[in-house]
């Protein structure tokens, strides 16, 4: 090996190993860097398990703060309704009495009634039955509000509960010139509902229906819809982006009646509303009914609305929860309520 | 002539007993009254009658306790029981029912109904 290339070799073997040293100590700080950051990342973490600690105190505190109101709330209400009870018993028993002795004098009990009192005992009749009808759905449109009726829910099946609802809503049809049909369709599910009060709800649509048709059909239906992601197969309808996924069924009752006109159709679940138009005593309520009606329905966590032409009939919609369905997403939520209960 | 039918009217306003009297009386049935749940007891026990109308809310002790200690009682248990009640609030039927009430009408009283359901229960 010649001298030139000893240096040379030398020259390259200094080279390498500075190369190397500087390798290292490049890593090394990398590495220091890194440490540090760890360090860093080990004391933030710390903060926030630090925080967390405290959130989930706090969080603790809020519940038994929402526990304590929960159950302030619920006293208050059982004093609350006590107190309806109290009042309501005091109202009915004399309107009770007002309703009963005018029935029993025209029944003819007391001796023969001539005819210009009979027409003014007919009146104190009627108005004592409208009295009474007027208090309790006032009163039951006050329990609605203060949350104090509790629903029984439970598997219904649909068709039973449109024949006790046909025969029921019948009854205002005084000249017989309105048929009721049912369209139910095959197969269909139980409802997961209350059944007194959705056959409360039916009765009072269907009446109105034969108010309103003085000659005509009214049309009890019931199908199944299945909603996903805010759609639905085949069956649109307004409030379909209400509804959470899952089977539902849709309870329709259709007249060939009056109809309501656009304008009014927004407003006819409110408390007090009447559509303004001409009516015979015979078709005026109070207009307590549909308010009830929408607060039951959404106390079911259901939906319900109307679609009407102005002379060619109206459909109310009643969309409600199926047994299916409710067995299937709902078994939290069904503990939730029957826990409410009890 | 046969005797008329016995019926034990447990009711404590007396425009209310009135009223149901004046009924019963135009339907030609015999009738004994207790103003309150124990003399409704009393009497049930000293002579049954041949059916109860009660009304729900009594002093003393109340329509339901009455219509649970008729029925446990084996003399008396066979003896229909009609529940008048002013609460006409749903639930209310089947309260009556569960206590042993064999029928349920709600006041105001429709004369109709109860004389029907009189009729049915004394035939």
């Amino acid at each position: 090996m010649q001298p030139a290339d000893m240096v040379i070799a030398l020259w390259v073997a200094l080279g390498l190993s500075l190369a190397y040293n500087v390798y290292q100590a490049l890593k090394r700080s990398q590495l220091a860097k890194r440490l540090d950051i760890g360090a860093e990342q080990t004391e933030q973490l710390e903060r926030f398990r630090h925080e967390l600690r405290n959130v989930r105190s706090e969080l603790a505190n809020e519940t038994q703060v929402v526990e304590t109101l929960k159950r302030q709330l619920s006293e208050e209400g059982k004093t609350r309704s006590t107190f309806l009870d109290h009042m309501s018993y005091f109202v009915r028993s004399p309107l009770n009495l007002i309703i009963g002795y005018s029935d029993m004098l025209m029944s003819g009990i007391y001796g023969d009634i001539p005819e210009p009192q009979r027409a003014k005992l007919i009146v104190i009749h009627r108005s004592g039955n409208d009295l009474l009808k007027y208090f309790s759905d006032m009163l039951e449109l006050h329990r609605l509000e203060i949350g104090s009726i509790e629903l029984k829910l439970r598997p219904v099946a649909v068709q039973p509960l449109f024949e006790r609802v046909a025969v029921e809503g019948a009854k205002g049809d005084r000249r017989g010139a309105v048929e009721i049909k049912q369209d139910i369709e095959a197969d269909i599910g139980n409802l997961f509902a209350d059944e007194k009060r959705v056959e409360q709800v039916l009765t009072h649509l269907v009446s109105n229906a034969v108010r309103f048709t003085r000659k005509g059909t009214v049309t009890l239906g019931a199908r199944t819809v299945k909603v996903k992601d805010g759609k639905s197969d085949g069956f649109t309808f307004p409030m379909l982006g209400w509804l959470r996924d899952g089977e539902w069924i849709i309870l329709t009752v259709s007249d060939t009646g009056v109809g309501i006109p656009s304008e009014a159709q927004a407003s006819i679940f409110e408390t007090f509303y009447q559509v303004a138009r001409d009516q015979t005593d015979e078709q005026k309520g109070i207009g307590l009914g549909l308010a009830i009606a929408k607060r039951l329905i959404e106390l079911h966590r259901g939906v319900i609305w109307v679609k009407s032409s102005e002379g060619q009939g109206s459909t109310f919609f009643i969309a409600l929860n199926t047994h299916r369905n409710i067995r299937a997403t709902d078994t939290q939520e069904r503990l939730l309520m029957n826990e409410a209960k009890s | 002539m046969m005797d008329k039918k016995r019926i034990l009217v447990v009711e404590d306003n007396k425009d209310n007993l009135t009223l149901i009297l004046d009924l019963l009386e135009s339907l030609d049935y015999a009738t004994v009254v207790a103003g309150d749940g124990e003399q409704a007891m009393t009497l049930a026990r000293e002579a049954p009658p041949e059916l109860v109308l009660l009304d729900l809310s009594l002093p003393l002790m109340d329509g339901w306790t009455v219509a649970r200690k008729l029925k446990d009682d084996a003399d008396l248990k066979h003896i229909p029981i009609i529940a008048l009640s002013a609460h006409a609030m749903l639930g209310d039927k089947e309260k009556a029912l569960e206590a042993g009430c064999d029928d349920y009408v709600s006041k105001p009283i429709n004369i109709r109904e109860l004389s029907l359901k009189l009729a049915q229960r004394l035939s």
